[in-house]
């Protein structure tokens, strides 16, 4: 399977400004919302403490989705949420105007979907490549890494 | 001693399905067909699930034995019995990934024309 034909999950509707910057959660909001919410909160956050709770909220959500498709036997759907987990953070690190902290939490904080992604395809045909260019693709990006 | 691989993954230049079966059953045993999925081949063979893809990477399919009870250890032993009987190029990870590797290094093996030859498949 290659990853990267696999396009991110579908989003539901935005019935919130994109601009806001406001991190709370309504009680009818899902977790799909609530990632991508966080998904833009996260590169214009410049406090060090809300930005380590967020990226951590941001890792559990996601990897929450993920084993939730998981444990509906759906794969493809799996690692799509792994994968978008993955390269946001990895995205936002390399961003021109991230901040050094912002850049040194989101480096670090690649593992956990890598890890997550790595034994997904280590059940699944053509793992070896997927898990080889992820590797590589990680090893890149840690070099960066403060 | 090299321990076994709980599971075996190779790629083989445009081979096709009835020689790489026929390779398999010279080597292992019997093998039975349960399922054809697109450009999947599922084949049983003994206690052994394996899944053939004709064309997984470029022009390379890839051949997964998900459950090693087979003779070879690891992937470069059953790459070597592939080359040898189907005379094709056969492309597989040079060891398992591992944290501390580099990425630097080259991770595939390919033999072709009886030669080993690590490379980076980009």
């Amino acid at each position: 399977m290659s990853a990267t034909l696999l396009a991110f999950p579908m989003q539901p509707a935005r019935t919130h400004s994109g601009t806001n910057p406001w991190p709370l959660l309504t009680s009818g909001s899902s977790n799909s919302r609530r990632l991508e919410q966080l998904e833009q909160l996260i590169p214009l956050q410049n406090n060090a403490v809300l930005l380590t709770l967020w990226v951590n909220e941001y890792l559990d959500i996601g990897l929450d989705l993920a084993a939730e498709a998981g444990s509906r036997h759906l794969p493809a759907l799996q690692e799509s949420w792994l994968r978008r987990l993955y390269s946001h953070l990895r995205n936002t690190a390399f961003a021109d105007d991230c901040n050094p902290h912002c850049r040194q939490l989101c480096l670090e904080s690649l593992y956990q979907p890598f890890f997550a992604l790595r034994h997904l395809y280590r059940q699944q045909p053509q793992g070896r490549l997927c898990i080889r260019r992820l590797s590589q693709d990680l090893s890149a990006s840690t070099r960066y890494l403060i | 001693m090299t321990p076994t691989l709980s599971d075996i993954e190779i790629y083989l230049l445009k081979a096709q399905p009835e020689q790489v079966r026929a390779w398999l059953e010279s080597s292992i045993g019997p093998v039975t067909e349960t399922a054809i999925k697109g450009n999947s081949h599922f084949w049983q063979c003994e206690s052994m699930e394996m899944v053939f893809t004709v064309r997984a990477e470029g022009n390379f399919d890839s051949l997964w034995i998900k459950q090693n009870q087979s003779p070879w250890a690891d992937d470069l032993e059953c790459a070597r019995s592939a080359h040898h009987v189907l005379e094709t190029e056969i492309r597989c990870a040079a060891r398992e990934w591992n944290e501390s590797e580099s990425g630097d290094q080259p991770g595939w093996i390919k033999l072709t024309h009886g030669q080993e030859k690590a490379f980076d498949w980009k």
